[in-house]
Order: structure tokens, then C-alpha cells, then sequence
């Protein structure tokens, strides 16, 4: 099965979405001109083979998503938020008590940036996912 | 003696910009920073709030194309860690009103209306296409240390000219 891969570049990120082990990453720098051209086809791409994702799909098949971001810009945030969104309805499994998402996300921040922790914090209330914070090495 | 400490990290002045010098000035900035051996989470700070500016300035900067200085852009280093970034940009007379008066909003709210401000434009966001006008200055607003300044002058019956100044200590 395909996957999505675009590399990064100065001011667009890297983004790889690997199907057949259910990871997803998005990593680098997200201030680009044009935000939404960018992340419309990784949009496109998801629209054409959520079906086929869905049938691998199981209820334990949990989806692990790493947010390596070094910076983005407003516009990127409701970008990156309908992204989420999105991968978590599709990994959501509906049981007796109601529905679940099978996702689990992996803040990545650089040793000492509590500005960063504060966005995950914040991004973190707002997709109702707990994230994962990891520290890193400065990464430039 | 008194000794002027300030320093231009970047200066530019002209009547419009385009997009790779808006890329050009970041990466200038984040470069002069780093040789200056700020960590990389104060970088971040004076990036992220100059982007917005830039950003801001850059989607009106065809507004004005008979004059020679209506866009500048400034970041200087003040010294004993304090920075300032000034942008000045045309804008149409309706949306100066508006940033004037949003500005005057985030500069009223405590870092904790702040971060409520924030989360609430966000899940705004949610549920609608509005692609994020407006967050930027709340995302400048968390991060600076003094109210922002905005000053708007007429220019024409259409037109102004905003100066937004943030000062920044790390």
C-alpha cells in the first residue's frame, strides 16, 4: 500500500505517513505562502485512500503520530488541527460505551523550550488527546 | 559615558515585499541570533513574533505602489537581552480600525486571558474555514512583554499605514 512522503524543505515540513505500520509525522519548519495549497494535497491523498486505510484497520490497530515541529505559523495551526481531526475519526472505533480513538501522540519539544511544551498543551485540550511530550537535543 | 546599545539585527524599507524576502529577513534574523548565541527557544520567540508581523505585512503590501518607504521592517537588539521588532505596512482604512481595536482587546488581557483567548479562537477553528486571521496577534500578544503599540496614520480615504511595535525581553 502507498504512502504519503514529502520531504522538508527551509520552510515546509517533512510529512510521512507510513500505511502499513500506522505512523504518521510531520516534522520541521510550517510557514510556507501558501499554508492550505500545501497541506491540500496531503488532504487529497488522504480523501483517496481512507477507504483502503480503513479496511486495515482493526480495533486494536492504534495509530502513532510524532509532531516534530520546530516552528509553524498561525495559519499552519488549523491546518495541523483538521489533520489530526481528521486521523482521529478514522482510527476511532465505536464499542458499547460509545467511541474511542486509537491514537497516540508524541509532542516533540527541544531541551528547554517551555514555549513549545505550552502550544502541545494547549493543541493537546483542544484535539481531546493527551500527548506525549518527549525532549529533545536542540535540533538545528 | 553613556554608550547607545542598540543594534539593527535587520532593517527593511521599501514599498512592497515579496515572499522571498520575507523568507530572506527570517532567515537573516534566526542566523544573526544564533551567532549571537541566544538558545534556540529564545530564537523561536523573536522568529514566531516577526513571521506574524511579516506575514501580516506581506498580504497587504501591494496596497501602496507610488511610495518608496511604506513597508519597513526593523528588529534591533536593545541589549541586557531585550529585543524590538517594528513593522509598518499599509492597510485598508476598515481593517486598521479593526487591528487597532484588537490589538487594544490583547493588550487588556492577562497571560491567562490570554491562553484562554488562544484555546477558544482555536476551537473556533475547528468547525469553520476561517483560515486564521486574527491568531497571530494573539500568538504575538502571549509571547511579548509589554502591551504592543500600534499606530495607524492616514494615508488616503482608503488607505493607512500601520506601525505595530513589540518589545520583546528573553
Amino acid at each position: 500500500m502507498k504512502s504519503f512522503n514529502i520531504e522538508p524543505t527551509e520552510v515546509s515540513p517533512k510529512m510521512f505517513y507510513d500505511i502499513g505500520k500506522h505512523c504518521f509525522e510531520i516534522g520541521g519548519f510550517s510557514r510556507m505562502e501558501n499554508v492550505r495549497i500545501f497541506y491540500q494535497s496531503f488532504f487529497d491523498w488522504f480523501d483517496k485512500h481512507k477507504a483502503e486505510i480503513l479496511s486495515t484497520i482493526t480495533p486494536s490497530t492504534k495509530l502513532h503520530i510524532d509532531l516534530k515541529l520546530i516552528y509553524f505559523n498561525s495559519a499552519s495551526l488549523k491546518c495541523f488541527l483538521d489533520i489530526l481531526l481528521q486521523l482521529k475519526k478514522l482510527y476511532s472505533v465505536t464499542d458499547g460505551h460509545g467511541s474511542l480513538y486509537n491514537v497516540e501522540i508524541y509532542w516533540y519539544f527541544d531541551e528547554g523550550d517551555e514555549d513549545m511544551i505550552e502550544i502541545g498543551e494547549d493543541y493537546s485540550d483542544v484535539v481531546e488527546i493527551p500527548f506525549t511530550f518527549v525532549q529533545t537535543k536542540t535540533s538545528l | 559615558m553613556f554608550r547607545n546599545r542598540t543594534k539593527t539585527i535587520v532593517s527593511y524599507v521599501g514599498d512592497s515585499i515579496e515572499y522571498n524576502q520575507v523568507n530572506e529577513i527570517l532567515t537573516s534574523v534566526w542566523n544573526t541570533l544564533e551567532e549571537k548565541g541566544l538558545g534556540i527557544s529564545d530564537i523561536k520567540i523573536i522568529y514566531s513574533i516577526l513571521t506574524e508581523m511579516l506575514e501580516n505585512a506581506y498580504r497587504y503590501s501591494s496596497l501602496v505602489e507610488d511610495s518608496k518607504d511604506s513597508l519597513q521592517c526593523m528588529v534591533s537588539d536593545l541589549g541586557k537581552n531585550r529585543f524590538q521588532i517594528i513593522v509598518k505596512n499599509p492597510i485598508t482604512v476598515s481593517k486598521a480600525e479593526k487591528l487597532k481595536g484588537k490589538i487594544d482587546f490583547v493588550n487588556s488581557l492577562s497571560p491567562i486571558g490570554l491562553k484562554k483567548f488562544y484555546q477558544h479562537e482555536i476551537i473556533k477553528r475547528k468547525d469553520d474555514d476561517h483560515p486564521g486571521a486574527g491568531l497571530g496577534l494573539i500568538i504575538i500578544a502571549r509571547k511579548v512583554n509589554e502591551p504592543l503599540m500600534i499606530e495607524v496614520q492616514s494615508l488616503n480615504n482608503n488607505i493607512s499605514i500601520v506601525t505595530i511595535k513589540a518589545l520583546i525581553k528573553i
